[in-house]
């Protein structure tokens, strides 16, 4: 019996162990990746493509044209939402309103909100959807384009679910995931932009990727 | 005490101690009100409080005092404490934006599966919570509210 106790004294000991040594750890990089097959000077090889964000355009609240280019020198966090969403968006919004405001200075992050009703929430509807929350670009950009493109890029390049749902709130499904994107157009990290805690996480994890660029 | 009886005076007690509502802290109810006013009062603020947080929160949040210019404050709000009538009609058809105009506010989107009386528990918590002190809104009130929507 006593025995018993010490196996699953042990158990917690390590349970409680595994938290502060992961706390040093890098941030994952997520995404399968890819495992390409290619001939060099005759010779088959095995090239291991990392998962990466594919390329996009699309114009953001002020007209301005956003691609990959527009975050090469940046970490940014990208999410899916949609103006008139009755469920989760207005809470994400109050939670991406904290990241904006804790790195309002730092010009290495960026904030980039993809609309999935492009039908509704036009280049004009998205800059007032700004101006009523009071946020700025090229900090927060809230962009729109092709709707094919973005439920692809969501559900191919960020892993999140993008997409329209008549059964659905609003009419639209979408996962309300914080996706935290590296400068080599990594994900580095998935977050629940409807739960504080899960945005804390977010901004301590925004800083350690900041700091393993510094060094 | 044997756990028979153990068990009578654990039954009474919490049959007794339902009679005693509590209202939510931030809810105000009037003094002058007779017992039984008080207690449907009562029950409206709590029943208010727990579909206002259901179906309101997420944008009015918590403290009833909205998001940024997003979502407005319901707190001390003239229009909305004058009459209670045109916020019955916001609640259950929600507000028409017109998909070309950009310089408004967010539309409300429209909660027709409330039904009457869960409207005016919703109005009674709103209007006598955080400082708001409209009075009780009844189901007949927001009735009658309903009938002319198309007018405000």
């Amino acid at each position: 019996m006593m025995k018993k106790y010490i196996k699953i004294g042990c158990l917690f000991l390590l349970l409680g162990a595994c938290s502060p040594i992961k706390t040093n750890f890098e941030l994952p990089v997520l995404g399968r990746a890819e495992i390409v097959t290619k001939e060099v000077n005759g010779i088959l090889t095995e090239d291991t493509i990392p998962h990466r964000i594919a390329n996009f355009s699309f114009i953001n609240q002020d007209s301005a044209i956003v691609t990959n280019a527009s975050f090469k020198d940046q970490i940014y966090v990208a999410d899916f939402f949609f103006i008139n969403c009755p469920s989760i968006c207005p809470e994400m919004s109050k939670q991406m309103y904290r990241v904006y405001e804790k790195f309002l200075e730092n010009e290495n992050i960026g904030l980039l909100s993809h609309t999935i009703d492009p039908v509704y929430d036009t280049v004009a509807a998205l800059a007032n959807y700004a101006r009523l929350l009071g946020v700025s670009s090229p900090k927060w950009q809230f962009v729109t384009g092709d709707k094919q493109q973005i439920y692809d890029l969501g559900e191919t390049s960020y892993m999140v679910v993008a997409n329209e749902d008549e059964n659905a709130p609003g009419g639209f499904i979408h996962s309300g995931a914080f996706l935290l994107i590296d400068k080599e157009r990594q994900v580095r990290g998935v977050y629940d932009g409807t739960i504080a805690s899960q945005v804390d996480l977010l901004m301590k994890d925004i800083d350690k990727l900041l700091t393993s660029y510094e060094q | 005490m044997s756990s028979n009886n153990l068990f009578l005076f654990l039954f009474l007690f919490l049959i007794l101690s339902c009679h005693s509502y509590q209202k939510p802290s931030e809810s105000h109810v009037p003094e002058n009100l007779d017992e039984a006013s008080k207690m449907k009062y009562t029950q409206y603020l709590i029943q208010g409080k727990i579909l206002y947080n259901t179906n309101c929160t997420h944008c009015h949040q918590n403290s009833g005092k909205g998001f940024r210019e997003l979502y407005p404050a319901l707190i001390g709000s003239a229009a909305l404490m004058d009459d209670m009538g045109p916020a019955a009609c916001l609640i259950k058809y929600g507000t028409k934006v017109s998909r070309k105009a950009s310089n408004q506010n967010i539309a409300m989107p429209a909660q027709a599966e409330l039904s009457n009386l869960e409207i005016a528990e919703i109005l009674t918590y709103i209007g006598n919570s955080w400082g708001n002190q409209t009075g009780f809104i009844s189901v007949k009130k927001v009735a009658t509210s309903l009938v002319d929507c198309a007018t405000h």
